[in-house]
């Protein structure tokens, strides 16, 4: 299962790509402007509380974002290029893998 | 009473014969009734009748007299047509020596073979076609066989052509009957299956089962460069399943390209043949057949191996196969037209349900939030200290949020200035969005001003850009994309480059939704096109046609 994303860790700067759920665990896959191809591995033990947020001052490219809070760093904010209810079906799968 | 001469002893036998010839029913036993009605005639101790193959190259059938079932058993294998009964196969010639030994062309005999020498060898001819020979040795009284001995073998040796023909034009007759029988079940059958991936397997396993092959597949496009196998049958060919061959460097994509079938007795000696679909079947000979409806070649069907000991098939094996491929392919065509209008019904509903969707929620929840917000202003400058102030104004902040995803939900369902401005403002504000979005650097090239398309293609084409673009953020870690719109004679075609990683043609699977893109364009007449390599970026081509 994979979706088209744009992702941003703190306030570093924001990536486009795909995520993908996997076996205990998300990988993000794709660019930033200015920099070369990225991958970024988090196993769902590293998470904490996730939620989505739709305040102006918190979204991601104007779009409601999936906010994640990681054990050991910055926070992770998530939006999808999917199109309308791929945010929220994201955060399902999250927190259903997370649990499990 | 006066006791009868040679002469007359052998006209009665002769007579004795033709009656029993004309009250037999089975090839064998007549056949066995000639044999033995020639050594009696000609005094031979051992008789023999070989019928030669329809190939004409060895004896299929071997019958004898004179030799008992023990010494049949210590001789072993039947004679296979070498030797001087290899001599008469070859040149059908009446054949009568003093000792089989002193030829020159004779082989010698095999272990337990009781000793002959003398030799009379007459083919069993009619209207020129040599079905056999009669072959009788070891005439009595170690005497030669005579002139007379060879015209009462002639003799006998037109009955017996008569009665192969015969048999042989029944075999025939009652064999094309079964596969007439069978073409009208699988002409039921396929007329009543309209499942395609059913169809092509019923198409598959039939055939295979009516021609007698090893290997059959039905090959289909895919895309404008290769063809897929869609259905196989037989054991060796499960893995070609689903597998694409190149068109251009194909027998298939050559029968495609021609509209007629052809018949390969060697693989190997073709230069047309895919080898690697060769080798993996370990195929010897092959058929393809074009499937063709109203003139229009929709794919092929190819079929390798005839089961037995001879691997060729036949020319009634080629007009089976081509009566076959006529029913199979209206079948087929019929099939995927249903399929066709199946997924244009779900095209269309989706699209008009997002239209409806999209409509409500700027029209109706849009323009509701909007008064709710005009409201929140209003109330705001009335309202008296701070903490009810704060709490409007939270108020409207969610309210601006809510219509901005309300707003962004409804472009992204179906944009209305996709429906009231045509395709090239809607792909500006996509590509637009995009670029923002994703940091990616994209350039839009209209190239059709301001041409309004017909509605489907202006859908299709929206949908297949921002299919694309989806693709090209999720796999390509693109720095750089254009979406170009351009007229090619009587179509309209939009090209989505991108500089990403690209991948190799072939491992594009369902992930890539290109096989719903191909769908879609198809479902217009048009076609799609992708073209890319590891580490060299992504073109796609779609391509319709403009009435």
């Amino acid at each position: 299962m994979s979706y088209a994303v744009v992702w941003e860790e703190g306030n570093g700067p924001v990536f486009a790509g795909r995520l993908e759920l996997r076996d205990g665990r998300l990988d993000l896959i794709g660019t930033a402007l200015g920099s070369g191809p990225t991958r970024r591995t988090l196993h769902f033990s590293e998470l904490g509380p996730v939620w989505v947020e739709r305040r102006r001052t918190l979204r991601l490219v104007g779009r409601p974002t999936l906010v994640a809070e990681v054990a050991a760093g910055p926070r992770l904010r998530i939006s999808s290029l999917d199109g309308a209810g791929a945010l929220h079906e994201l955060a399902e799968l999250l927190h259903a893998s997370a649990a499990a | 009473m006066e006791a009868a001469t040679p002469s007359q002893n052998r006209l009665r036998a002769l007579l004795e014969a033709s009656l029993a010839i004309s009250s037999e029913l089975s090839l064998d036993a007549l056949l066995r009734r000639l044999v033995e009605a020639a050594a009696e005639l000609t005094g031979a101790r051992y008789g023999a009748l070989g019928v030669i193959d329809p190939s004409g190259s060895q004896l299929e059938r071997f019958l004898t007299t004179g030799i008992d079932d023990e010494t049949h058993a210590a001789i072993g294998e039947l004679p296979r047509g070498r030797g001087i009964l290899g001599a008469l196969i070859r040149d059908a010639r009446p054949l009568r020596l003093h000792d089989l030994k002193d030829d020159q062309r004779s082989v010698g005999f095999p272990p337990n073979h009781p000793p002959m020498r003398s030799f009379l060898g007459v083919p069993i001819l009619l209207r020129g076609v040599a079905y056999g020979n009669f072959y009788l040795t070891e005439k009595a009284g170690d005497e030669d066989f005579t002139e007379e001995d060879q015209e009462l073998v002639t003799l006998l040796a037109g009955q017996a052509a008569v009665a192969i023909e015969n048999a042989r034009l029944y075999e025939a007759s009652q064999q094309w009957s079964r596969q007439l029988e069978s073409l009208n079940e699988v002409g039921n059958a396929l007329a009543t299956e309209t499942d395609l991936d059913r169809l092509l397997d019923l198409v598959a396993r039939r055939l295979r089962e009516l021609l007698g092959a090893r290997f059959v597949g039905v090959l289909l496009p895919a895309g404008d460069a290769a063809l897929r196998f869609a259905a196989v049958a037989g054991d060796e060919g499960v893995a070609l399943q689903g597998r694409t061959i190149p068109r251009s460097a194909s027998k298939a994509g050559r029968v495609i390209e021609r509209g007629r079938s052809e018949r390969i007795d060697s693989v190997l000696d073709d230069p047309e043949v895919d080898r690697e679909v060769s080798r993996a079947l370990g195929a010897r000979t092959g058929l393809w057949v074009p499937l063709v409806v109203r003139g229009r070649t929709i794919g092929v069907i190819e079929v390798h191996d005839k089961l037995g000991a001879d691997a060729r098939f036949s020319d009634t094996d080629l007009r089976i196969a081509e009566t076959f491929a006529t029913r199979a392919a209206v079948a087929v065509d019929l099939s995927q037209r249903i399929a066709r209008d199946a997924l244009r019904r779900v095209v269309d509903a989706q699209e008009r349900e997002r239209r409806r969707l999209a409509r409500e929620l700027h029209d109706e929840t849009g323009q509701a939030l909007t008064s709710i917000l005009l409201g929140l202003r209003s109330l705001e400058e009335v309202v008296q200290g701070d903490e009810p102030r704060e709490a409007t104004a939270k108020l409207r902040e969610l309210v601006v949020a809510t219509l901005q995803d309300v707003r962004q939900l409804a472009v992204e369902l179906r944009p209305k200035v996709l429906d009231d401005f045509g395709l090239v403002p809607a792909l500006e504000r996509l590509t637009e969005t995009f670029g923002a979005q994703t940091r990616i650097d994209v350039q839009f090239e209209p190239g059709l001003a301001d041409e309004r398309l017909p509605g489907e293609v202006e859908t299709a084409l929206y949908r297949i850009v921002q299919e694309s673009l989806t693709n090209v953020v999720k796999h390509a870690q693109a720095a750089h994309v254009s979406v170009l719109l351009t007229r090619r004679g009587g179509s309209v075609a939009a090209v989505i480059e991108d500089d990403g990683r690209g991948f190799e043609p072939g491992e594009a699977d369902g992930g890539f939704g290109l096989e719903g893109m191909r769908e879609r364009i198809q479902l217009l007449d048009g076609t799609l096109t992708i073209e890319s390599a590891p580490g060299g970026g992504t073109t796609l081509v779609a391509e319709v046609p403009v009435r």
